[in-house]
């Protein structure tokens, strides 16, 4: 063969290797984040990372799931609000019922709207008191897109069958994202606080979301002014399904919302008459005391009135059913 | 669509990559076609009613150019150009400074009404440059008609058509039209991926972390003591920087991706000695076009003038006051005064060029008037005389930056109070802390000691880049390794990163 040809022959050889060791190394690049990204679904679930590394907001969120065949008196659902708000054993004191808090943060609720409580209820004893527990701005059908918190997607990934959370980390890839920073950022933020202070993690039981934040109480509250006022309200619409939704589903369904301060929320003159006949209580101003954050997080003063002001309305309904059940006898005590 | 969102990372880019590949098969311009269609569906992902402001510009020019081309008489042509030029700046005027003017009348009683700021169409100013720029050139005979796909092309292509860099069709011409094999190359795939790795970590992991350090310091502007602001200003200048620069990195690295080749934007800014320097490495292709479209031509017809006036154009006139003033200070400042509005409408902005012109102004002043040097060793200067210079121009570049971080001209004179002590010394400042401190001590030792992207990926062709073999990227799984790490790290604060700084403008 010709040297000519020769030279040719071994520069494409040479160039057809150099190709292919640059898609090898394009593939190496490319893979690496991506098997970072995808193994973060299975650290998550390991038992040193549920041990030491989720945050009390996924703890608190499976309570609802790990709920079969459970029967409570009294079923708490809500929000971020009503899971550091209600203390179920507070209200059981009180009522002598069987209290179950099964709230969700707003980041579940976003990602699985109200499968769970509807999960709940289909495989639960049928409860005598049923309590939604909602701040205004989650009287709305959430998407993801509004709260992109991760507890939804951890949930999905625990709970439900793969196809589920591959169909959601499809549609919303920025969730794959935020699992892994959840899994290699926050989880690693939080092994090292506990395994260096032997701080024990604090597990909510089944049925009892309930946990406090480690926040002081506010002493005041500067309203942003980037908070948008529209995405702040709640939507009569959706308290109105929730209503015909769930009134079959216990004897007593009441729909609350959860107590705010003026300054720290922008909205609150305008919320309160948009929520009147809608909802079973007032939407109260409480002391700025009463809560550790502007997102309207009770504090332990807060979380007691709170369970307080249920129990209170628990044994009030309790009381009018009592008396519509009693036969009149014709004669009325002065 | 933002380079660092996952609905660009995990779909737009595949998609645009695959589907090129596949086009490709078909021959040159269905690849073109395809690309600009690819930018297309990009631009409108933020807003797509903004899709009919690209188009209608895009469309405009490229009749402006049909027009200027087929004018046999010089003097048409540049009617044309002057029409041309006349109509995109009105639409940069109408969306970028009208209701600007009109708020600032109405704050000062004229008017009645309150205007209220239009929303601005992404990259506006970078899009009616390049095409500014293409009128003029045509208009000249420098630049060559092109068919309407091939120009939307090179207006619209996304890695540049946000932010920049601006293009001169001189070197994209002929990458688009005259490519021959136009399937993905993995070379250019690996070293355009390689260097988006590099931006996207300069972007999520230190700029955005620099961010909230900078913004909290602007926030406080009016009660700074001096260690905090000056701090504050350092942190931004970083921030700013590797923003800007990552954004670029990200473009130049999109592009080589589909093996085109953007110019350089950035070279180490912040290592510049001296203000022209400064410009000469920061935003480069800005400087670039300015250098062309605006300062030659101001500088030439000022000479013209002089020439008519029977004037010398000398170096040697240019040594006299008048001189001086007529040939360095005028179109030095009035180039410089019209960057500062490039950049925004406030008041500040145009603060921030002046001050820039300024620099320039003194910078040429000392070259024209200092002592020559007999021999090249006495121009070489020592490495505390570079250090000195150095320092001196990041002190006077992060004096300018207060006003173009600032969000009023009265903001940044607080800022500016800060300081220089006006609002006292203040050890306890909340501004100062051990993390701050560190962020920007760590910053300025990465700006200062590291290769920039382009050296560390053996993309220069300089004496500096041969020396720095320690860094220097190779092909070779390692590399491959430790930017795919990189990258994974960098996608971790993706969901936190937030816009480029350079979108607003």
């Amino acid at each position: 063969m010709p040297e000519v040809l020769l030279a040719k022959q071994s520069d494409l050889q040479a160039k057809g290797r150099s190709m292919h060791s640059a898609r090898s190394l394009c593939l190496l690049l490319i893979g690496v984040p991506i098997l970072g990204l995808l193994s973060s679904f299975f650290i998550e679930r390991t038992s040193f990372f549920q041990k030491y590394c989720q945050t009390n907001w996924v703890l608190s969120g499976e309570s609802i799931f790990e709920a079969n065949g459970a029967h409570c008196d009294i079923a708490i659902y809500g929000d971020s609000i009503a899971v550091v708000g209600v203390d179920p054993d507070l209200i059981e004191k009180a009522t002598h019922l069987r209290t179950c808090n099964i709230a969700e943060s707003q980041g579940a609720g976003a990602v699985l709207g109200t499968d769970p409580l509807d999960r709940f209820l289909a495989n639960n004893d049928k409860p005598a008191f049923l309590v939604l527990l909602f701040s205004p701005p989650d009287y709305r059908l959430r998407k993801w897109e509004d709260a992109p918190y991760i507890e939804g997607v951890i949930l999905l990934s625990n709970f439900y069958p793969p196809e589920t959370l591959l169909r959601w980390a499809t549609r919303h890839p920025d969730s794959v994202i935020g699992m892994a920073h959840y899994v290699y950022v926050t989880g690693a933020r939080n092994a090292w606080r506990r395994i260096r202070h032997d701080e024990p993690i604090s597990h909510p039981n089944a049925l009892n979301a309930h946990f406090a934040l480690p926040f002081p109480p506010l002493t005041g509250c500067i309203s942003l002014s980037d908070v948008n006022l529209d995405s702040n309200l709640p939507d009569p619409q959706w308290i109105k399904f929730l209503r015909a939704r769930y009134a079959a589903k216990a004897d007593h369904l009441m729909l609350d919302v959860a107590p705010a301060e003026s300054s720290c929320n922008p909205s609150f003159t305008q919320i309160g008459p948009m929520l009147d006949g809608l909802v079973d209580n007032q939407y109260e101003e409480l002391p700025v005391s009463y809560f550790v954050d502007r997102g309207g997080h009770p504090s332990k003063q807060g979380t007691n009135y709170l369970s307080a002001e249920i129990a209170q309305q628990v044994l009030t309904t309790q009381a009018k059913t009592l008396l519509a059940s009693q036969p009149l006898t014709g004669k009325t005590n002065p | 669509m933002l380079f660092n969102s996952s609905i660009f990372l995990f779909y737009f880019l595949p998609c645009a990559l695959i589907g090129y590949q596949l086009v490709a098969r078909f021959g040159r311009r269905p690849v073109i076609g395809w690309l600009a269609f690819a930018s297309v569906v990009f631009y409108s992902w933020w807003n797509w009613h903004f899709v009919f402001v690209l188009m209608g510009s895009i469309l405009l020019n490229f009749v402006t150019s049909k027009l200027i081309a087929a004018s046999p008489i010089p003097a048409h042509k540049k009617l044309w150009l002057i029409i041309g030029i006349t109509l995109n700046l009105a639409g940069l005027f109408y969306f970028k400074y009208l209701f600007h003017l009109l708020g600032f009348l109405h704050s000062v009683g004229i008017g009645h009404h309150k205007w209220s700021n239009l929303a601005l169409p992404l990259g506006i100013s970078f899009f009616t440059f390049t095409q500014i720029g293409y009128l003029v050139d045509l208009s000249q005979g420098l630049a060559e008609p092109q068919n309407f796909v091939e120009f939307a092309l090179f207006v619209s292509f996304f890695p540049h058509l946000i932010a920049g860099p601006i293009l001169h069709h001189r070197e994209m011409m002929p990458q688009f039209v005259e490519n021959n094999n136009s399937r993905l190359r993995m070379d250019d795939m690996l070293v355009g991926l390689s260097w988006f790795v590099l931006g996207l970590a300069k972007k999520c992991v230190l700029a955005d972390s620099l961010g909230p350090y900078a913004d909290s310091a602007f926030a406080a502007s009016r009660t700074l003591g001096v260690q905090a602001a000056w701090l504050g200003i350092i942190l931004y200048s970083l921030q700013l920087y590797f923003d800007f620069s990552g954004y670029s990195d990200m473009a130049i690295g999109l592009a080589r991706m589909f093996s085109i080749r953007f110019p350089m934007n950035f070279n180490s800014p912040y290592k510049a000695a001296n203000i022209a320097e400064f410009w000469q490495r920061w935003n480069m292709t800005l400087t670039r076009y300015l250098t062309l479209y605006l300062y030659n031509p101001i500088s030439m017809a000022v000479n013209r003038r002089r020439l008519r006036a029977g004037r010398k154009v000398s170096q040697k006139a240019a040594r006299t006051p008048r001189g001086f003033l007529n040939m360095v200070a005028w179109p030095t400042m009035a180039t410089m005064f019209l960057v500062g509005i490039w950049h925004g409408a406030g008041l500040q902005y145009v603060i921030f060029g002046l001050m820039h012109g300024t620099y320039l102004t003194v910078d040429h002043l000392w070259r024209l008037l200092r002592p020559q040097a007999k021999t090249d060793s006495a121009n070489d200067p020592g490495f505390f005389s570079r250090a000195g210079s150095v320092l001196l121009t990041y002190a006077c570049v992060l004096l300018a930056q207060v006003f173009f971080r600032a969000n009023s001209t009265s903001d940044a004179l607080h800022y500016l109070g800060g300081m220089v002590g006006l609002h006292g010394v203040k050890w306890h400042d909340p501004g100062v802390t051990p993390v701050s401190i560190l962020l920007a001590s760590a910053g300025l030792a990465v700006v200062w000691s590291l290769p920039n992207t382009q050296e560390i990926l053996g993309q220069v062709e300089s004496a500096v880049n041969e020396k720095r073999t320690w860094l220097a990227w190779k092909p070779t799984w390692q590399w491959s390794l430790t930017l795919g790490l990189l990258f994974f790290m960098a996608l971790l604060f993706v969901s936190n990163s937030g816009t480029f700084l350079y979108f607003q403008f």
